[in-house]
């Protein structure tokens, strides 16, 4: 079943069809289609093991990282198959960033932290203006106020909203197109989860954003389009405001109104 | 109704275990302290009379017959002593309260007397008459009451000898004397027979003028050298029984002439010459071919020295000196040990105890002062322990341990630096090879091998440390040695192919489909095997033709030829291989640990940037796992310094200071193994091993604290642990 509120082709940034995952023969993702929109905010939403983290992790390819991941069906990303041969894993990724549910800053400064995407590219070029690229990168995700003046300090030592602002600092410092965002705000505290979600709304303009979360304000506050999935299918798709105020299925309105989950 | 709520206190059960458990923990760490500390001051108390000071303690004096002692030496028994006085009485006397056990008179005066060289109780004394008399002191009356006999040999009949400077004696193996006379115009050796026995002495006298004249004549070592002294100098000559009595070079005694006095050190190969400005010591020195006397060292002293005696089991002597002054010295540690002002007066005749812990000084007067030497270790010193020493016989200063030898004069050589430098070289071979293997190895396992392939490797090679050392240490010894040696250039093969052909093998693995290569994604080490081993076979099949094609048909003999390296077959190489075998295991699981426990976030955070697999293990992983791959190393070498049943077993045990690879080496532990059950308790070398425990302490306690340091600082910085 294919569900698109998308009108305009030109429009889509990620067309997947038909994606089927399954781990070690338990099925994931069953038959999903659907189309995401380039610059917009996409939610995932749904209970707990329904798929939507894998899905997630489909549009990067990190679910082959997983012992007995198999895939199925086609993720075309700006029209282009990402399971197809001859892509390069590690080149689609610097295309499709990622932000984990834990912040995860390596052991290493703030600077190198941000600093990090850009040296595995090891393009001189790029080397030449690194400080400006870490302190663009830091200005984006709303941090530079608070860590220019320590940037040789370990990233540890930042609090937990800190290090997941530079986390996604380090994740756009690459420019990528896409931004995955796995609920990035559960392990934060509400100030941390505004700011996180002040800074998704500044991002929009210029990364196609999907985020996965638990919490349906927050998929409400921060989305514009909201996919609800249960048991490895997708059951609703469609604009934020449609899918909240005035769902489609029955499945959907339980959901979000706290009946099931 | 309403159930009361106990917050107050625990139930008593919980409270028990609680306190048990908490009791427990502490006792055991206590212990653990409590033992190291034990082991430690247990160290330290056997090893520490080693650096105590020498003293010359205060004297007691005792009132003898009055007369100028020509001879004085103390009995070997220790408690009784032989006087030889000018007048030509002969006594001995109960060193306890100077009670005279028995004396008799020579019907002339006595000229000079002196012991009979490599005897232990004969003495040789001249009279005004021209006749030499040998004295032999016998011990009679069973072991309760020890009482020194007087013997006068030959029959209690003299032996004339002319006029005669001087003269020694020497009591060859066999039991005969040889006589040196020293004529103002000739030297002369005689060989006299055995005393008790009817040994005949092999060949005649054997004479050679003496043109420069000279003052003193002394056997050297063994009793086939002698050395004259006085006139222009001192020379050496040889007696052979063919060629005769055969002067050497000439070696001027600067500052030594006129001769004041010179005394031989224990051995023999050694003279210590009186000088104006001090003693010196003069060695047997074959530099240059030639055998002379050359200068060995110098001991100033503040007056002129007046008498000299030197120790019977040790190189260590005691100065009289004209202002009264005793000084105690040793030769191989180049010190005057101790000093005494004037106690003694200026003609005393001196003597040591066989232990040398008591010396003897017999004033004209009568008067004996006994004065107690402490003096247990004069040989140790931090210098002669660390820095190079010029021993006597070796051409230039030297890094020696040698602690026993055949017999029982020679001179004990005690530096520590061979067998720190053994010690540090195995471990070193020994992490050169098992630090990469096992840190490479740990890195593939943890982040590319196939989980289900790790299942089985990793508890396999953890199994290879309950190997018993002693087991790998006969291997290497008896099996590997020899194996290594018969084919040393396939080892050298080996050694370039197998990794050459690990990389060549990754090379090709990339040209293989992807297909392929996706399904056997964390097998390629499994696959590598079969290939690996083809290599290893072609390496040893093929060697023998490239040693003859290159080497000349054998690289060992090549080795020598070309580049002048020696080969010992149990070498380093050897060493470094079995060690490295037994430090692998170790490395290899806590290095693995350290990797494996790195969170898998981290990774992900790196791979989701676009980083590649490779770039993920180098950048993030290991500088994540870093501290714990350090204390892995350090565990490591911390075993590898340590280790002792390998070494000794495949090290040849060769105390030398030779990096070499094919030359093997000493190391602390594998000596104290070898020294310790034949050295005597309480002597010097006992103690010096106990040091070399303690220094093996220290440095083992060394590597961890800095790999502990240094461990706590990394974590520190990457410590998202």
């Amino acid at each position: 079943m294919l569900q698109t509120p998308i009108a305009d082709a030109a429009q889509i940034c990620l067309r997947v069809r038909g994606l089927t995952v399954a781990y070690a023969e338990e099925p994931a993702l069953q038959g999903i289609s659907l189309d995401i929109p380039r610059h917009q905010v996409t939610a995932f939403i749904g209970p707990s093991g329904c798929g939507k983290t894998t899905l997630l992790r489909s549009f990067n390819r990190m679910n082959e990282l997983i012992e007995d991941a198999r895939t199925e069906g086609v993720i075309e990303l700006e029209g282009c198959n990402i399971f197809q041969a001859g892509v390069d894993p590690a080149q689609l990724r610097r295309q499709v960033g990622m932000v984990f549910q834990r912040p995860n800053p390596f052991p290493k400064s703030i600077y190198d932290n941000v600093a990090y995407g850009l040296r595995i590219q090891s393009s001189s070029s790029r080397a030449a203006n690194l400080d400006q690229e870490v302190e663009s990168a830091l200005r984006r995700a709303a941090l530079w106020d608070e860590v220019a003046d320590r940037l040789d300090a370990p990233a540890l030592t930042l609090s937990g909203g800190q290090q997941q602002r530079l986390v996604i600092a380090r994740a756009i410092a690459v420019k990528p197109a896409v931004l995955l965002l796995d609920e990035p705000a559960s392990a934060l505290d509400p100030i941390s989860t505004l700011k996180i979600e002040q800074l998704i709304h500044q991002l929009k303009s210029n990364y196609t954003i999907i985020i996965v979360t638990h919490n349906m304000q927050q998929a409400a506050r921060v989305s514009d389009f909201t996919a609800f999935l249960n048991a490895g299918r997708l059951v609703e798709y469609g604009p934020a405001e449609a899918v909240f105020t005035n769902p489609k299925e029955r499945q959907t309105e339980d959901y979000i109104t706290g009946r099931r989950g | 109704m309403r159930a009361s709520l106990n917050i107050a206190t625990l139930p008593r059960r919980r409270r028990w275990i609680d306190f048990l458990t908490r009791a427990v923990m502490a006792l055991g760490a206590a212990a653990v302290a409590a033992v190291i500390v034990l082991m430690l001051a247990f160290l330290v108390q056997v090893a520490a009379p080693l650096f105590l000071p020498a003293a010359i303690a205060p004297s007691t004096e005792l009132s003898l017959p009055a007369g100028h002692a020509k001879l004085l030496r103390v009995h070997p028994s220790g408690d009784a002593a032989l006087r030889v006085d000018a007048d030509g009485r002969i006594s001995i006397f109960a060193l306890s309260d100077g009670a005279q056990l028995q004396s008799r008179w020579l019907d002339a005066t006595v000229v000079a007397a002196k012991p009979v060289f490599l005897a232990n109780d004969l003495h040789a004394v001249l009279d005004s008459a021209q006749q030499l008399w040998l004295l032999q002191t016998v011990q009679r009356g069973g072991a309760r009451r020890p009482s020194p006999e007087l013997n006068i040999l030959f029959g209690g009949r003299p032996i004339p000898v002319g006029a005669v400077i001087d003269y020694d004696l020497a009591q060859q193996a066999d039991g005969t004397l040889k006589l040196a006379l020293l004529s103002p115009t000739a030297l002369q050796v005689r060989r006299l027979p055995a005393p008790f026995t009817t040994v005949a002495p092999s060949g005649g006298a054997q004479s050679h003028t003496l043109e420069d004249g000279a003052e003193r004549v002394l056997f050297g070592p063994g009793g086939r050298w002698l050395f004259t002294l006085g006139g222009t100098g001192a020379t050496v000559w040889s007696i052979a029984p063919r060629v005769g009595l055969q002067p050497f070079a000439n070696t001027p005694l600067p500052g030594a002439l006129p001769l004041h006095s010179a005394t031989p050190l224990l051995g023999r190969q050694s003279l210590l010459i009186a000088g104006d400005g001090g003693v010196a010591q003069w060695s047997l020195s074959r530099a240059g071919g030639r055998p002379h006397l050359a200068l060995v060292r110098t001991f100033p002293l503040a007056a002129a020295p007046r008498t000299m005696v030197a120790e019977r089991q040790r190189k260590g002597f005691v100065v009289l000196d004209e202002t009264h002054n005793l000084h105690l010295g040793h030769a191989t540690s180049g010190r005057i040990l101790a000093h005494r002002k004037g106690t003694v007066g200026m003609d005393a005749a001196l003597a040591l105890s066989p232990q040398a812990d008591l010396l003897l000084a017999l004033e004209p007067s009568g008067k004996l002062h006994r004065i107690p030497l402490l003096n247990a270790h004069p040989e140790v010193s931090w210098a002669t322990l660390f820095s190079k020493v010029q021993y006597e016989s070796y051409e230039e200063p030297a890094h020696i341990w040698q602690s026993a030898a055949a017999h029982t004069d020679f001179e004990p050589k005690f530096s520590l630096a061979p067998l720190l430098f053994g010690t540090l070289k195995a471990a070193f071979y020994a992490m050169l090879f098992a630090a990469p293997v096992a840190v490479m190895g740990a890195i593939y396992t943890a982040c590319f091998m196939a989980p289900g392939m790790r299942r089985w490797v990793k508890p396999t090679i953890e199994m290879m440390a309950a190997l018993p050392t002693v087991v790998l240490g006969f291997l290497a010894g008896l099996w590997l040695a020899p194996l290594i040696e018969a084919n040393l250039a396939a080892t050298a093969a080996l050694f370039l192919l197998v990794p050459g052909g690990m990389l060549l093998f990754a090379g090709l693995w990339r040209r293989l489909g992807e297909n392929f290569r996706k399904r056997c994604e964390g097998w390629q080490g499994l696959l590598a095997v079969a290939p690996m081993v083809g290599l290893a076979a072609a390496a040893i099949h093929l060697a023998p033709t490239i040693e003859s094609a290159w080497f000349g048909g054998d690289l060992k003999a090549w080795l020598f030829a070309v580049h002048g390296i020696d080969y010992e077959q149990r070498n380093a190489l050897v060493v470094g291989l079995a060690m490295g075998v037994a430090v692998i295991p170790l490395i290899f699981a806590i290095a693995e640990d350290a990797i494996h426990a790195v969170p898998p976030h981290l990774a992900d955070a790196s791979l989701a940037l676009g980083a590649t697999r490779w770039q993920t293990v180098t950048r993030v992983i290991l500088l994540t796992a870093s501290p714990g791959i350090f204390s892995a190393l350090m565990i490591g070498l911390g075993r590898a310094v340590g280790e002792t049943m390998i070494v000794l077993m495949a090290t040849g045990n060769t105390p030398i200071t030779d990096f070499s690879i094919f030359q093997g080496m000493r190391t602390l532990a594998a000596n104290i193994a070898v020294e310790l059950p034949e050295s005597e308790v309480g002597g010097t070398h006992y103690r010096l091993l106990y040091l070399t425990a303690l220094l093996l302490f220290a440095m083992t306690f060394a590597f961890n604290t800095a790999g502990d340091l240094v461990r706590e600082r990394l974590r520190m910085r990457f410590g998202s642990l």
